[in-house]
């Protein structure tokens, strides 16, 4: 503690330097804190997934569609529960409001839908209401906050998929089961939006979701459904809705890697950055550390000091652009409809963690280098 | 002589070049009796330096012994030295050496950081130091906010601040005009006389040579001459 004066009168050295190397340590950490969050809200879309519901749809690709009429064919294969088919469209519209601010939503059956997937809860007078109103809406917890919207509130959307300017009014706003269950996402009634389709276009949905009875494997149930629309004009491909999801990321290529990838290339990039500042510093003080080793300072003194300063001026770096993560992706929403979550706990820990590796790994060269300094060849002579 | 504060025993010490080994310093033998105040001249690549890293504890003969203080340096390891240096022996360099991010009071406390003294303590021995250099008034004074005379008494502060027995001063008036050289030494005849410090002092100059009690000549790693003043 008696060497803070000495370590803060150091970082003041070269002021433009050190603010420097902190902006860029900084701005590494809050690079790596948006790509963790982005790989738990990825991480987070498979964990909300069951093992127990499968997802029907079009074999040749995601944006194809299925009839509607495929549903009681499916409802009547063995291993489906009972009431066990749901549906559902991707909506595709943007907020009126802000057309920049993007949310998934979803137009699904009525009946059974809430029913299939539990994990949405809605209380049940909303869900009522919801099935009287036409145009009604169910929101997350999040996204109503989001949208500064209460029950009985309009919501208007302008569609793209589905052309036109589209007025819901929110009936329920439901919360997750728990934090895997993304609750900015919105569902409304699919017969709304099918019946503004023209007639040759109506009846098709995107997806189906089927519960499994007890007891059903869901391999052979997928194979089932599968074999009873082979010869049919749509062909389906069933799965958990797992592999769906994890399949869905995976037309990105190997996001995880890729993300881990780009966030290691960045912290050693600026562990060479902070080891170059370190580097010059100590150099710049050959002769101050050879003082310091005339009066007497020993080899390990020099060599922590060297340390400190260098896990100093990375923490300050690794708590700002972490503290900035924090502000900044609370429930930020990319373009395309990604939410990224607040930085997970565990990423902050390793975020700081790296930043004080970074700061000790980029300080160790240079302390090295201090401590085999001779005090007559800092001096030349004394 | 009995109460030498440092003998210096057959020393030689040799640097090995890429043309082979050159003697800087040849067999010498050298007594600095306590309360000394010893002036050390000769001309450049003498070993006047050379020697006086030895008598500090900076570095180490090739053969011979040193001794300073009781304690035979020339065998201490470079940590019992760094704790020796610490304890024992004030420097005063010619370029001052004082840190520039720290102020006045602050460098003359990096001694007294290896100490196990608290701040207070630390604060009254650097204002004690301060005082006997005269610059009490810039305690917060950056280096680069003192003239060259001042530096150097900050830098003899700092080299007091400790209570070392021993002073060594290497060209402490080499970068000095002549007024700010006169203070200087006059500073380091106080410190020898009234506060009965032992000072080896490294100079090219023969007036400043002349406040010291004793002159030695060395030349070509022999010590040539010795003038009593």
């Amino acid at each position: 503690m008696k060497f803070f004066g000495y370590l803060r009168a150091n970082l003041g050295r070269n002021r433009v330097r050190t603010t420097l190397t902190i902006i860029a340590i900084a701005i590494a950490m809050f690079l790596f804190c948006f790509l963790e969050a982005t790989l738990s809200a990825l991480q987070t879309g498979i964990d909300s997934s069951s093992d127990r519901r499968l997802i029907v749809r079009n074999r040749v690709s995601l944006v194809q569609p299925l009839p509607i009429a495929y549903r009681s064919k499916i409802q009547s294969v063995p291993g489906v529960a009972e009431n066990g088919t749901a549906f559902g469209i991707w909506f595709g519209a943007t907020w009126e409001q802000d057309r920049d601010y993007f949310f998934a939503q979803y137009g699904v059956n009525k009946d059974t839908y809430f029913q299939i997937n539990p994990e949405i809860q809605v209380p049940k007078e909303q869900l009522e209401r919801f099935y009287a109103d036409r145009r009604g809406a169910i929101i997350g917890r999040d996204l109503a906050d989001k949208l500064a919207k209460k029950i009985g509130d309009p919501i208007v959307l302008l569609g793209s998929i589905y052309p036109g300017t589209w007025e819901f009014t929110v009936c329920g706003i439901f919360e997750g089961k728990d934090s895997s269950v993304p609750e900015d996402v919105m569902y409304f009634d699919y017969d709304y939006a099918d019946e503004s389709r023209d007639e040759s276009s109506q009846g098709l949905v995107g997806f189906y979701t089927l519960q499994l009875a007890d007891g059903a494997n869901p391999a052979q149930v997928a194979e089932a459904v599968d074999a009873t629309f082979e010869n049919d004009a749509y062909q389906t491909k069933t799965e958990t809705e797992r592999a769906f999801r994890m399949g869905f990321f995976s037309m990105w290529g190997n996001v995880t890697l890729l993300l881990r990838f780009v966030g290691a290339a960045v912290v050693f990039t600026i562990l060479l950055v902070a080891a170059n500042t370190m580097m010059m510093s100590v150099r710049e003080r050959t002769n101050e550390i050879g003082t310091l080793k005339t009066l007497g300072f020993q080899n390990r003194t020099i060599v922590s000091l060297m340390l400190f300063e260098a896990l100093l001026i990375a923490l300050i770096g690794g708590v700002l652009g972490v503290g900035l993560a924090i502000v900044m992706l609370n429930d930020f929403s990319m373009p395309g409809g990604l939410t990224i979550p607040p930085v997970p706990p565990l990423s902050i820990l390793l975020a700081l963690g790296i930043t004080a590796l970074t700061g000790l790994v980029s300080g160790t060269g240079p302390a090295i280098m201090a401590s085999r300094l001779s005090v007559v060849a800092a001096h030349g002579r004394i | 002589m009995a109460d030498a504060l440092v003998h210096v025993d057959d020393v030689t010490k040799k640097y090995t070049t890429r043309g082979g080994s050159v003697a800087v310093l040849d067999h010498i033998d050298l007594e600095v009796p306590k309360g000394d105040f010893m002036a050390l001249m000769g001309p450049s690549g003498s070993g006047k330096t050379t020697l006086l890293n030895l008598i500090g504890g900076l570095d180490r003969p090739t053969s011979g012994r040193v001794t300073a203080i009781g304690q035979e340096i020339s065998r201490l390891s470079s940590r019992e030295l760094a704790a020796w240096r610490s304890q024992h022996v004030g420097f005063i360099f010619q370029f001052y050496n004082l840190m520039p991010v720290l102020s006045a009071a602050q460098n003359v406390e990096l001694p007294l950081l290896l100490t196990r003294m608290n701040k207070a303590e630390r604060r009254r021995q650097v204002e004690v130091a301060l005082g006997v250099v005269g610059l009490s008034d810039r305690l917060k004074h950056k280096p680069s906010e003192l003239s060259g005379g001042q530096q150097q008494r900050v830098a003899i502060a700092r080299a007091l601040v400790i209570d070392p027995e021993l002073i060594l001063a290497d060209e402490p008036t080499g970068d000095l005009d002549a007024v700010s050289a006169r203070d200087v030494l006059e500073l380091m005849t106080r410190l020898n006389e009234e506060f009965g410090k032992t000072i080896l002092m490294v100079t090219h100059d023969p007036h400043s040579a002349e406040v010291a009690k004793r002159i030695i000549h060395l030349d070509k790693g022999v010590l040539s001459q010795e003038v009593r003043v």
